[in-house]
């Protein structure tokens, strides 16, 4: 039984040139306590899905689903509040900056507040012990002090525990990180992920990992998404999808990570994907990846349907084998 | 902070002295001199005058040799009622509208409130408040024409603030010369107000607009608070900074509005002081009345900035 199952989920974008497909037809399943990652190019609509899953797209967007299952409640049969009242309670979520995701007008004290008495609340004085418990599960020494202060005074990676601490308030059984650690400095990285993994397995809350660095998914994740121009061209289990990429855009991403240390080889040089990202407006016609493609060719210009293979679900009417890689 | 102050501070000194030298000048083109001066030099002179200045000696009318600085204070009250109660209007208006606007962006109540707006913002205030006049007053009947209040009452001018004044003669009156009092204020502060009102209501909508844009109003909202919340609680405190902004910029337009509008509604402050001092050519008044309206206008911005400092935390407390 899957926490959160989605299926045929599609966000269009309207603007002034036409409708803009920013996520089509995608489908995922999480099931509790599980870690996922969603991987692409910025773009490739992994942030778009993240919001629309959250129930925070802006009003220019509208969102289809076939299937909209979360903790066993069909949410295509709610009404809007009831929807969002389900999904906040339920998902919680974080951003690339977490500076700016603070309002920088309110303590943080206050923020962690407002959310404790939103979800459970109690006295002012148990919501207290409460949000001084949250900052030091995040690892934040000095709680205390930190209450009373305003997220200027904090830095990147101290803001992104005080998000964490906020998504934690709700008690969630799914946290969605939207490239987490991007705007933080490499040795906080390490420590905000660690943190995460870490909560993760302490209260079975299921995480889904939205990132463009492989080197993250490698160590963390279950099963992996792969994301290009809004659809899902891949998906399987990590060490499988990362030892043996079936479509040629994961092999491409893949190829295009230096290695370091044991995997270092001498004279390598690294993998180019030709050509740029497609604006979605200007979708190429058939598969999406196919003007970009090496190993394209007629039967390309006809639209690829996500299909199974060896337990992975790939969207290429070539799928590499062994011998192509 | 208490560096930000200090600068603060020393903008409104500089900026004051500033203002004496264009007075100054203004005096040095009188026909009958405004100050009697001991030295010849004219940067003594100068020097001089602000002497005049501190000491309370700003100058004699040339027409009815009355200290201008007495008559000032006479004429201030009645306009700082007018100013206050069309500022309070404005403001919260201004505000109440531009929210309005802003969570209903794009439908029709939205584009009639900036439509209309706009056609408040671009109404010269001398046809304004003689079109409020003519239908109110003249029309409909329902306020008075002009005035501070009806000849039946006779008020003594303790404080000259007509709305504590009457309150001051209750037992003479009761609540019914307050009352006569406010219902003379209405269509002065309508008038006085419609611009800074139309200037403030789209400032509002445009600085909310941009801030429920932003990352941490989505933060908000993925914690499932309240629509109602997200505005008075999260967004409004960050757009408050340009609007304040806006109004400080309000209070000036308002001191060049308050003349011509006391003009029509015979109010007698110190926008009717000034215009008949410059019709008759009496610069000592003149002179004076564009001292202490400038002194106002800057005080007010600065009160302003502290307000702004205030509520910014950055600004409060650096990190």
């Amino acid at each position: 039984m899957s926490l959160l199952q989605v299926e045929n989920l599609s966000v269009d974008f309207k603007t002034d040139s036409g409708i803009i497909p920013a996520v089509d037809s995608a489908k995922i399943a999480i099931k509790a306590g599980q870690v996922q990652g969603v991987i692409g190019e910025s773009g490739s609509g992994k942030s778009v899905m993240a919001l629309a899953i959250a129930g925070l797209l802006s009003p220019a967007a509208t969102m289809r689903a076939d299937l909209f299952n979360l903790d066993g409640h069909d949410l295509t049969r709610m009404s809007p509040a009831e929807r969002q009242k389900l999904i906040s309670s339920n998902i919680s979520i974080i951003f690339q900056e977490p500076t700016s995701s603070l309002n920088p007008s309110l303590t943080i004290g206050y923020q962690l507040d407002e959310t404790i008495r939103f979800h459970g609340g109690g006295t002012r004085k148990q919501r207290y012990d409460k949000a001084q418990e949250l900052l030091s599960q995040v690892g934040i020494i000095d709680g205390k002090r930190r209450y009373k202060e305003y997220p200027h005074q904090l830095s990147g990676g101290l803001n992104q525990r005080v998000m964490i601490a906020m998504a934690l308030a709700c008690e969630p059984k799914l946290l969605i990180a939207d490239e987490p650690t991007t705007a933080l400095d490499v040795t906080v990285q390490s420590q905000i992920l660690d943190l995460l993994l870490k909560l993760n397995e302490e209260h079975n809350m299921a995480l889904m990992l939205i990132t463009h660095d492989f080197s993250i998914l490698s160590e963390t994740t279950d099963k992996v998404y792969v994301m290009y121009g809004g659809q899902i061209v891949e998906s399987g289990r990590t060490y499988n999808l990362l030892s043996q990429p079936y479509h040629p855009y994961t092999k491409a991403l893949l190829d295009s990570v230096p290695h370091y240390g044991l995997h270092y080889k001498k004279g390598r040089r690294l993998f180019n994907l030709k050509g740029s990202t497609p604006s979605l407006d200007h979708l190429p016609v058939g598969c999406y990846l196919g003007p970009r493609c090496p190993y394209a060719n007629k039967q390309c210009v006809q639209p690829p349907e996500l299909r199974s293979l060896k337990g992975r679900k790939v969207r290429c009417h070539f799928p590499l084998l062994e011998e192509d890689n | 902070m208490f560096a930000t102050l200090l600068k603060q501070l020393s903008t409104l000194v500089i900026s004051l002295l500033g203002l004496t030298v264009l007075t100054f000048i203004l005096s040095l083109q009188s026909e009958t001199p405004v100050h009697q001066f001991q030295s010849d030099h004219v940067v003594v002179q100068y020097f001089e005058y602000l002497q005049f200045l501190l000491n309370g000696d700003w100058g004699t009318s040339s027409i009815h040799k009355r200290s201008v600085l007495k008559d000032f204070l006479q004429h201030f009250p009645a306009t700082i009622e007018l100013i206050v109660f069309a500022m309070v209007l404005a403001v919260t208006a201004g505000l109440g509208l531009g929210i309005l606007a802003s969570t209903r962006r794009g439908g029709w109540l939205d584009n009639t409130l900036m439509t209309s707006s706009l056609v408040g913002y671009s109404m010269p205030i001398f046809w304004w408040g003689m079109l409020l006049v003519l239908l109110f007053s003249l029309t409909l009947g329902w306020t008075p024409v002009a005035g501070r209040i009806d000849f039946a009452y006779d008020i003594e001018p303790y404080t000259r603030f007509m709305l504590i004044d009457t309150l001051l003669h209750h037992n003479q009156y009761g609540f019914a010369a307050f009352l006569n009092a406010l219902h003379h204020l209405i269509l002065p502060a309508v008038t006085l107000s419609t611009i800074p009102m139309a200037i403030v209501a789209r400032m509002t909508r445009s600085s909310l607009l941009a801030v429920l844009k932003s990352e941490y109003i989505r933060t908000a909202r993925s914690k499932g608070i309240s629509k109602q919340r997200i505005i008075w609680v999260h967004a409004l405190r960050n757009a408050l900074q340009p609007i304040l902004t806006i109004g400080g910029v309000q209070i000036s337009i308002i001191m060049s509005g308050v003349i011509i509008t006391e003009y029509i509604f015979a109010w007698p402050g110190i926008g009717k002081w000034l215009l008949e001092a410059v019709s008759r050519r009496d610069f000592a008044t003149i002179q004076g009345g564009v001292l202490a309206l400038s002194i106002i206008v800057i005080a007010f911005n600065l009160a302003l900035d502290f307000i702004g400092i205030y509520l910014n935390p950055r600004l409060r407390r650096p990190s």
